[in-house]
């Protein structure tokens, strides 16, 4: 980090970015200390984000390190609201990011969830997660039987959600569910993803033969840190569109 | 007699940076350092390898987006013009440490390495330092990989195989037009892997790909040989999957080599360490702190002073972790020969960069290792398209989802950060089908805009935008970037269905993104959907 780029802004900028990282700045405090707490809060935070990372992303992202810190000071972190929040088409699109959780999001036509909500008397919006059977055949996701499910309430103003997968080497899909009292309607339905399983270190090496463990063990996969930890909880569970502008 | 192999496969990828609208660019200058600190010093270590007759292999994969910025004379001029400037600034250092003799060998050091690499750059390769990859390639030492056409994540994007296949066509036409060559291995970015990618790889004529560790041993079927051999796939493919150790001896900061306290430190640079009003004239904007290059401590230790960096010792330790490196594989190959039927195959992917910018002395680690590999004959380096050709089929699996990311998945490419961009480069993908369909005979200015407009889908979708706002590092830059692609592409599309494209307009854009000169809009027919 460069003392000399927080010098350069202006109290206003500085002030804008220290409520950015959430520092309790008050009205009167000198201009150096702010940026002293400021270089502090940010050298923190990018240690914290590089121990986040494995070995291999760590050492990867020094690829792109010019300098030691990088801060974003020109009000750009809104890029995501230049672009639109809606297509107005209906679709809900499932991806996985790894054995445990899935990123869902979604669109409707005319863009407003609430407008469809009340245009068919709809009571809840649901997200539904089906676990089908395998994966099906052709391009018809209602071939694929469906062995179990779970709904999740969104509100009006959301638009994507992350999915806790609870059952790992299966089929999963999402759909987008309005229902009634006495009726339901499937909006649309994503395709059906395979989530393939995760073994631990025992596992993978407790098998019935010998020789196969003895050559498992020679592969040191006590380095591979997945078999050690879950990939972590998502950041955030979903966004509503005031959250988005607010950010 | 040859007991087993070590595959060594490197990775060299930056995305497309170009920005001639700015005398000099911050972001420029990861092309710049990649050359002066890891493409040449690698040229220069095969040639020595060469020269002395030591046999090598390697695999090797260099992105088309690197190509094309290799290839581009203003980029090549920049690159001159960086490399002169830092030739300046050593001078100025030799004034101020006069006296200190204690920088001397270090400034030598650094005088020697790009006065070099100038010399070479203009004289030798004639700017064009491809040339130099082509010649091992053509020897026969370097074997050629694919990557995709912008280093996308491809598991993110595994609903839209009309990508998928743009991707991989685009590339194709881009190494094919530079190198004559139609590669048989594919280095997945990131090594993101998703069930089925082999059948778009098979569909272009590769042979193997690499996965990670995880991709192969979590199979339904549990590989018999583990990582030690490469699995064949259902439709033919081979998948070869990266051996946990022998990265980890190379990979780790802490555990690994690099991390060794003799070698340079990659954060204390005089670009950040010196006056300003001293080191201003040598940084991109005058004004910014960012690193030069000219780095003069070795790691030392976690705390306290750093003390100053010994080229003579780093060079003698170089020599001591590749003979480490090359026993501890030794030491494994021994035990697995009671284990399996065929040589064991120890899978060495790394991103090329990791040696020489991160680890200064990573060539030199390389070039120790062939020289130590051919003092013996129990371990040889081989191409994986040579294995599979002597040993075949030794096991037979369907690899399942992974990545060498962290947690193994897809989080570093999809997080609370980055995940509002897919719905829009997943549109415009959609968009850009539907484009293809609707014109698919087009000449003259409309094929112009639909090309451009392939580009601007193509390079929306890099691997670097995410992980670059995941890291932290340039936020605002890698974001600015999907944003301009995104909206590159809208107003071509909005144009093509308001039957009004700027001419004037997508001149100047075709100018500013001139990446795949050769790249034909049609590659995003639609495609009749896997099953």
């Amino acid at each position: 980090m460069n003392r000399e780029r927080l010098e350069a802004l202006t109290d206003e900028a500085l002030r804008k970015l220290a409520a950015l990282e959430g520092l309790d700045v008050p009205d009167d405090v000198e201009r150096i200390l702010l940026i002293d707490a400021l270089l502090e809060v940010l050298e923190e935070k990018q240690e914290e984000q590089e121990l986040q990372n494995n070995n291999l992303m760590q050492v990867s992202q020094k690829k792109y390190d010019l300098t030691l810190l990088d801060i974003e000071t020109t009000g750009e972190e809104n890029i995501e609201t230049m672009l639109p929040l809606s297509y107005h088409e209906t679709k809900i699109q499932f991806l996985l990011r790894d054995p445990y959780w899935a990123y869902v999001y979604w669109d409707v036509k005319g863009g407003s969830l609430s407008t469809l909500k009340r245009e068919l008397e709809a009571e809840k919006v649901l997200v539904r997660v089906r676990r089908h059977r395998r994966m099906p055949q052709g391009s018809q996701v209602s071939s694929a039987e469906v062995v179990d499910s779970f709904d999740i309430e969104i509100g009006c103003k959301d638009y994507s959600w992350y999915v806790n997968l609870p059952v790992q080497d299966a089929y999963y899909s999402a759909a987008l569910v309005f229902t009634a009292k006495q009726s339901e309607l499937v909006l649309c339905q994503s395709e059906v993803q395979y989530v393939p399983p995760v073994y631990s270190f025992e596992e993978l090496v407790g098998s019935p033969d010998p020789k196969q463990n003895a050559l498992y063990h020679l592969m040191e996969l006590e380095k591979l840190d997945i078999l050690y930890t879950k990939p972590t909880v998502p950041e955030r569970l979903g966004l509503s569109d005031e959250a988005l502008q607010s950010l | 007699m040859q007991k087993g192999f070590l595959i060594l496969a490197l990775h060299a990828h930056l995305p497309y940076v170009r920005h001639l609208e700015y005398e000099d660019f911050f972001e420029e200058h990861w092309l710049f350092e990649a050359i002066a600190e890891t493409y040449m010093p690698l040229l220069r270590v095969f040639n020595r390898l060469e020269q002395d007759g030591v046999p090598w292999k390697l695999a090797l994969s260099i992105s088309p987006t690197l190509i094309t910025m290799l290839e581009d004379g203003e980029l090549q001029q920049r690159y001159i013009r960086y490399t002169e400037r830092l030739l300046d600034l050593i001078g100025k250092e030799e004034e101020r440490t006069r006296g200190k003799a204690e920088y001397r060998s270090i400034l030598e050091m650094y005088r020697a390495l790009h006065e070099a690499n100038l010399r070479e750059f203009t004289a030798l390769y004639d700017r064009h330092i491809l040339k130099g990859l082509e010649y091992f390639i053509k020897k026969g030492r370097i074997e050629l990989l694919l990557t995709s056409a912008t280093h996308a994540y491809l598991p993110l994007y595994s609903s839209y195989p009309e990508s998928i296949h743009a991707q991989l066509v685009t590339a194709l036409e881009t190494v094919q037009g530079v190198f004559g060559k139609t590669p048989k291995g594919f280095w997945l970015p990131e090594m993101g892997y998703f069930p089925g990618v082999e059948s778009y790889l098979k569909d272009i004529g590769i042979n193997y790909f690499f996965t990670a560790t995880h991709g192969i041993l979590f199979m339904k079927e549990r590989p018999k040989y583990g990582v030690f051999a490469p699995v064949e796939c259902p439709n033919g493919l081979f998948a070869f999957g990266r051996d946990m150790a022998s990265s980890h001896s190379v990979w780790s900061a802490t555990e690994g080599y690099p991390g060794d306290f003799v070698y340079r430190d990659f954060y204390r640079d005089i670009g950040l360490d010196l006056p300003l009003d001293y080191i201003g004239p040598y940084l991109p904007d005058g004004r910014n702190r960012c690193f030069t290059g000219l780095k003069y401590y070795a790691i030392t230790g976690r705390e306290g002073e750093k003390e100053i960096y010994n080229p003579a010792a780093a060079s003698k330790k170089v020599v001591e972790h590749a003979e480490n490196f090359l026993y501890n594989r030794v030491r494994v190959l021994d035990k697995l020969g009671s284990l399996m039927d065929s040589p064991p195959v120890f899978v060495c992917p790394f991103d090329a960069e990791l040696f020489g910018h991160w680890w200064f002395e990573g060539p030199q680690w390389i070039e120790a290792l062939f020289r130590t590999l051919s003092q013996q004959d129990r371990l040889g380096s081989i191409h994986p398209s040579q294995y599979i050709k002597e040993y075949g089929t030794v096991q037979k699996g369907q690899p399942v989802f992974s990545s060498w990311g962290n947690q193994g998945y897809s989080e570093v490419w999809l997080d609370g950060g980055t995940d509002w961009l897919y719905r829009h480069t997943h549109k415009a993908i959609e968009r850009m089908i539907d484009l293809a369909d609707r014109y698919p005979e087009e000449k003259g200015l409309k094929a112009r805009a639909l090309n451009q407009a392939a580009r601007e889908v193509l390079l929306s979708q890099a691997s670097d935008w995410p992980f670059i706002i995941h890291a932290g590092t340039t936020v605002s830059y890698a974001k600015r970037r999907v944003l301009e692609h995104l909206q590159n592409f809208t107003r071509i599309y909005d144009a093509l269905c308001s039957g009004m494209v700027s001419t004037e307009w997508l001149t100047k854009l075709e100018k500013k993104n001139i990446v795949f000169p050769k790249i034909d809009y049609r590659f995003f027919r639609r495609l009749k959907r896997f099953t």
